[in-house]
């Protein structure tokens, strides 16, 4: 079996080893290209959302590597990431190619299994312990990531020089598709903490705190989002996303960190009393927390015409009335250009300081 | 007595007798807004987000000229209705309708929940909870019954009229008896968008002045856990129905072309017509023109795409 799933961030530096470790060959694409977005949007029906597009064309790409199966998360629900993998299958078909549609839902589950059990030669005990050790990886994998990632996040406002701490990050990801075990993954984090340990800082002493809120798609990828995370600590701004890989993972598909989603649907009660999908409640939520813990603004993120988004906006603009915090929504479709969007990050970030410096004025 | 308003756009389309029969039944004074006017679209243009679609902006319009007038105003919230065994979903906008109205018109508090979630209670529940929100507890039962009695009896007449019009006392926008001889056209879109001639920019009168006849297909999608998930898979409610429309459509031969409306940024759209247009390439050859609305569409424009596919149905007809 020639898997492969959808492209989104860091995600399948997480989901590769899963993969491999039950037995399959994971084809992974080349990371999404202005090419890889032009041959989404051309099959893909014209008003689907952004997501839809670019994954449709890295799913091509795969495709075209020789994939023969293709694994998608799903459910059934109002959003349309509900209809990803049917509708990108039936589009692909069409295309001309074969292969196998996975669908990770309760309903395909038998399926899904007759198929892991396949990939071990038809012995159960050894899918199952294929299987758990898979997982496990996984699992150490996305932590790995996440502690890296988020010591980033804090140290890289306060960096002199961005192009070590790029050079850094890149490297990181190679050990990491190339770490086997639990030892070289705490090897290759170690050795990037002392790394990040020693370039050089500018003179900067406080910085500037926002979080990122949106769809998940638009949040995780910085293809689609211009590395928004990586370009507002540059601008010297502590970037806080709702949703990470590691996050993904846990929330979407082993249901971890459901106190923390609590908290945000207990904040967001207020103004939105049912989810419709794309994390809007969690959106709302987290600007809510956001405002509550201090943080200087916060940056919306959604594909264009996104339903769950779209809807959930008058509620976020009212909110960030009501517990006062600033708030950029902005929707990316496959003609944003990179120059307005960074225009208006910039606005955005010279209003957040000048507010910051008025308020320690007054107080 | 009190007075309790329902907005004459999106959902009241398919459930506006039913709502109305409760409410008179519970002994409120029911009054149903105004046909939309351009006022409406632009107003609710200023003060909704861009990116909502045509029918849910001129609702806001609605919204804010009707609420001041009434006592109360019923927002309804359709999340999940079962069909069979099946469970099927509102959009988004339908699921959070009482939301984003209290977000944009927080000055308007009359607003009364009616929600309908049958995962977690039943319909009879639902209404209940709508009298009790009421404060008309007590004759909810009967209440309750009437208006299912009416809910029959107005589907009926919408399948044999072939237009929900008749719920809001008008007989028919379009005039006179149908033409035979002319090119039959099939409409699929969402009632709210079809039968609303502002919003619309009265798409079944262009049809006919373009000398087509056309055809809506009414009949609600009632067939238990049935035929829309043979080998389709979508589970929102009211999309189904278009499915299955254009399904009738296919089997019984009885257009020559297919002309599926619906409004910008409405999301279901991109997935709905998507499988629609496999179905008919898989099932019949029939010409598909798809019309997107938004407050920016011209009549001229709309015109100029229905007479040119009118033109093109007749060229095969003839061929």
């Amino acid at each position: 079996m020639k898997a492969a799933f959808p492209y989104m961030g860091s995600i399948r530096l997480v989901i590769a080893p899963i993969l491999e470790a039950m037995g399959a060959q994971v084809v992974t694409p080349p990371e999404p290209s202005a090419e890889t977005m032009a041959a989404g949007a051309r099959l893909a029906p014209e008003l689907m959302c952004l997501p839809f597009k670019v994954t449709l064309g890295s799913m091509l790409r795969c495709l075209e590597m020789g994939a023969d199966t293709l694994v998608y998360a799903s459910g059934s629900w109002s959003c349309r990431f509900g209809y990803y993998g049917r509708l990108q299958a039936d589009i692909l078909r069409d295309a001309g190619f074969r292969f196998e549609l996975l669908e990770l839902r309760r309903d395909e589950l038998p399926r899904i299994a007759r198929r892991v059990v396949a990939l071990s030669q038809g012995s159960v005990p050894r899918a199952l312990l294929r299987t758990l050790r898979g997982i496990r990886l996984g699992w150490l994998t996305s932590h790995t990531l996440e502690s890296v990632e988020t010591a980033v996040r804090q140290v890289r406002p306060f960096l002199s020089e961005h192009r070590g701490c790029r050079v850094l990050i890149a490297d990181f990801h190679r050990r990491l598709r190339e770490a086997r075990n639990s030892f070289g993954l705490r090897r290759s984090a170690a050795g990037v903490r002392a790394e990040l340990a020693d370039l050089p800082r500018n003179e900067r002493r406080q910085a500037l705190r926002v979080k990122l809120v949106g769809e998940s798609y638009c949040v995780l990828e910085p293809f689609v989002n211009f590395a928004v995370e990586r370009r507002l600590g540059e601008l010297g701004v502590v970037v806080d996303p709702f949703l990470t890989a590691h996050r993904w993972m846990g929330f979407h598909g082993l249901r971890l960190g459901l106190n923390e989603s609590d908290r945000a649907r207990h904040a967001s009660r207020r103004y939105w009393a049912e989810c419709v999908g794309g994390e809007d409640q969690n959106s709302l939520g987290h600007l809510i927390l956001a405002a509550e813990s201090g943080y200087d603004g916060v940056i919306h993120l959604h594909p264009l015409a996104c339903m769950p988004s779209t809807v959930v906006l008058p509620a976020m603009m009212r909110a960030s009335r009501d517990v006062d915090i600033p708030l950029l929504s902005m929707s990316l479709d496959e003609h944003t250009a990179e120059a307005g969007f960074t225009t208006r990050l910039e606005a955005f970030v010279s209003m957040l300081e000048r507010r910051r410096q008025l308020r320690s004025r007054t107080v | 007595m009190p007075t309790v308003g329902i907005v004459r756009g999106l959902h009241a389309y398919h459930h506006f007798s039913e709502w109305r029969a409760f409410l008179a039944a519970l002994g409120l004074d029911v009054v149903l807004g105004p046909a939309t006017t351009r006022h409406h679209v632009d107003t609710g243009v200023r003060m909704a987000p861009a990116e909502l679609c045509l029918p849910f902006k001129s609702y806001i319009g609605q919204i804010a000229e009707l609420a001041p007038l009434v006592d109360r105003l019923l927002l309804p919230r359709i999340v999940c209705q079962r069909r069979g065994r099946d469970h099927y979903f509102g959009c988004p906008k339908a699921i959070a309708l009482p939301d984003v109205t209290r977000a944009i018109l927080p000055e308007f508090v009359n607003g009364v929940e009616l929600v309908l979630d049958d995962r977690c209670q039943t319909r009879a529940a639902a209404f209940r909870s709508l009298a009790g929100r009421l404060g008309c507890r007590r004759r909810w039962r009967d209440a309750y019954y009437a208006a299912a009695a009416t809910e029959q009896t107005t589907r009926a007449r919408t399948n044999i009229t072939g237009s929900p019009l008749h719920m809001f006392g008008v007989t028919s926008t379009l005039g006179k008896e149908p033409d035979e001889t002319r090119p039959r056209v099939g409409l699929i879109g969402h009632p709210y968008l079809l039968f609303d001639d502002t919003l619309s920019l009265a798409i079944r009168t262009k049809v006919r002045s373009a000398g087509a006849e056309p055809v809506v297909m009414t009949n609600e999608f009632d067939l238990p856990g049935g035929r829309a998930r043979e080998n389709g898979y979508l589970n929102w409610l009211y999309e189904v129905d278009l499915i299955v429309a254009a399904r009738k459509f296919i089997e019984m031969g009885s257009v020559r072309g297919l002309l599926l409306v619906s409004s910008f940024a409405c999301g279901t759209a991109a997935v709905v017509n998507e499988i629609i247009r496999r179905e008919v390439v898989a099932g019949s050859q029939l010409p598909i023109l798809t019309l997107l609305l938004d407050e920016h569409s011209g009549d001229a424009g709309v015109m100029t795409r229905v007479e040119s596919f009118v033109d093109l149905l007749r060229t095969r007809g003839n061929m």
